[in-house]
């Protein structure tokens, strides 16, 4: 079987072109057929039935045989002159009263004189070169005794036939050479209005891995275009994003991994230059031990991270109020809160519809981050309420607020990108690897919701929000 | 060593009334200090992690990159070991903490 062949579009628009020219001339050419044609019928009839009542009205006026037998004579003086002009009279008692000579009328023309189509015109052909149209009817004569005379007339059409013949002829080439014409134009035509098609495949060959940054020129495509550029735009936008992501990813993790691995690695080659100590081995064991676990945390984050963001990780879907999740994890920080001099506060309550672990661990690395940033003295306050958007459906809200130097904006809307630092050099021996706030987004955001991060007066609010479904709350005791 | 043998001894561990006793002294301690210190009995002489003992204690399943168990212990520790002898909760560097095992001598 031969593969099904993709037509190009050029090929398709010269045919549709071509089509369509053909279409309209043919229709235009046979109603101009068709018109000259009853133009020509028009005016036979006119002669034929002029004709017909003037011999009706000689045959009117026989009165007698003698009468009769003068017909013919008025026949031919009236129809001298008269060139084509066909003629048969056929008389009372049935036998040809006159005829001109070769009238050619065919029997099955005469047999419908008693017929209504009698009137309606005939056409016959006599030796295929000589066509006649002609028409027959009754003619009572004067007598009332008398069955009536029959006339037949006719007229000599093939002038009109090859007129016709040569116009059909004519009317086939102008088609045909109008079909090829259109086409070739419209192969143009077609080829010239895709040419920004072509443009932009020649732009879109350009676009590679090292050169994702190429657009493809909306302003200068056709407005039917134009929405594909941009849509096509956006998808590189977006590989591009992606793909940028992928590779600061990797040259984040090295980046991260080398300095601690350095760090180990000549640690552990200073230890061994020369003997030591039990006392002093054990010493750089247990500082590779803090080192490495620190790196298997950084791993295991990254790869929740990694996970997150390829939709790998699906939430629980468990009903709960936050504040009880913000309550435990004040327990659990309320110690380290109280040896910074820092006062942890709650406010409000909000059923939410998710994973308790995840939510729980996106809430406490917002405290333990608040808690970092919090000076001596200072107040965490975390407020939970709910927004109702609909009839079934709310949105929790959850902000951290902390007291302390406002964070400035350039880095505000960066601090959820891993390893973000926002002073790059500052980095406390109790710090993780900066992926906590991380790794908070990307459980908001595989709850379907987000978090940002803005400033107060003389504080840093983190604001995260949760789309829920509305559950009946159980009746409490 | 009678005192140190007292303390490791659940006797000393009313685990009712959360109370602690220690050479015959009573020790308040908090909901959480108590429940610290019962991981740490019930598993004396083994080495627990800080994820291990977040886990146990306060239900928290994640690694917090803050030093809460740190401070934790030091509170526990004070009110525990401060002024006596020996010292019961030994930090292992690397590892976690240790409710060591007190040798009859």
């Amino acid at each position: 079987m031969r593969p099904v062949r993709r037509k190009s579009l050029t090929f398709r628009l010269t045919v549709l072109f071509a089509a369509a020219s053909t279409v309209v001339l043919l229709v235009l050419g046979l109603i101009v057929a068709e018109s000259v044609e009853h133009h020509f019928e028009e005016q036979d009839m006119e002669a034929l039935t002029g004709k017909l009542e003037l011999i009706r009205h000689a045959l009117a006026k026989v009165h007698s045989s003698k009468d009769l037998a003068a017909i013919p004579q008025q026949m031919d003086d009236s129809l001298i002159g008269h060139h084509g002009l066909v003629v048969a009279v056929k008389g009372p008692d049935g036998r040809t009263l006159f005829a001109t000579e070769d009238a050619p009328f065919p029997q099955r023309l005469l047999d419908r004189v008693k017929t209504p189509e009698a009137e309606r015109p005939y056409v016959w052909q006599v030796d295929d070169q000589l066509s006649f149209r002609g028409i027959v009817a009754e003619a009572p004569t004067g007598v009332q005794a008398w069955p009536p005379a029959v006339v037949a007339v006719a007229t000599d059409i093939s002038h009109h036939r090859s007129f016709m013949d040569s116009f059909m002829k004519t009317l086939w080439l102008v088609v045909i050479g109008g079909t090829l014409a259109t086409g070739l134009l419209g192969w143009f035509a077609a080829r010239r209005g895709l040419a920004p098609l072509r443009e932009m495949k020649r732009r879109a060959t350009e676009v590679s891995a090292q050169r994702l940054d190429q657009r493809l020129p909306v302003d200068a495509v056709p407005v039917e275009l134009a929405e594909l550029a941009e849509s096509l735009n956006d998808m590189l936008a977006r590989l591009e994003e992606s793909f940028k992501r992928l590779s600061d990813f990797s040259s984040d993790l090295a980046h991260e991994l080398r300095t601690p691995v350095s760090n180990l690695v000549t640690q552990t080659q200073v230890a061994l230059s020369k003997t030591r100590s039990s006392t002093e081995y054990r010493e750089v064991l247990e500082s590779n031990c803090e080192e490495f676990e620190r790196l298997s945390r950084m791993i295991s984050d990254m790869l929740f991270l990694a996970k997150s963001e390829n939709g790998l990780i699906v939430p629980g879907q468990e009903s709960f109020d936050l504040a009880d999740e913000v309550t435990a994890l004040f327990d659990f920080y309320g110690a380290l809160a109280e040896e910074n001099g820092v006062t942890l506060r709650l406010e409000g309550s909000g059923l939410v519809t998710g994973d308790r672990l995840m939510l729980r661990r996106a809430i406490g690395n917002l405290l333990s981050n608040a808690l970092r940033y919090t000076p001596v003295g200072g107040r965490i306050v975390v407020t939970v309420s709910v927004v109702r958007d609909s009839a079934d459906a709310d949105t929790i809200h959850l902000a951290v607020e902390n007291t302390g130097e406002p964070i400035p904006p350039e880095h505000l809307s960066r601090l959820f990108d891993r390893f973000y630092r926002v002073d790059a050099s500052r980095r406390h021996s109790g710090d993780g690897a900066g992926l906590g706030l991380a790794i908070t987004r990307s459980i908001l955001r595989s709850h379907g919701g987000d978090i940002e991060g803005r400033t107060g007066e003389g504080s840093n609010i983190f604001e995260m929000w949760i789309p829920t479904l509305i559950v009946t709350p159980r009746s409490t005791d | 060593m009678a005192g140190s043998r007292k303390i490791v001894s659940a006797r000393e561990l009313d685990l009712l009334r959360r109370r602690v006793t220690r050479a015959g002294k009573r020790i308040d301690l908090t909901a959480k200090e108590f429940a610290l210190l019962e991981l740490l009995l019930r598993r004396r002489g083994e080495v627990l992690p800080r994820s291990l003992i977040a886990s146990q204690v306060w239900d928290m399943n994640f690694d917090s990159d803050t030093n809460v168990i740190e401070v934790a212990v030091r509170r526990l520790r004070a009110k525990i070991d401060d002024g006596f002898e020996p010292k019961l909760i030994r930090t292992v560097r690397g590892m976690g903490y240790v409710l060591e095992e007190q040798e009859d001598e």
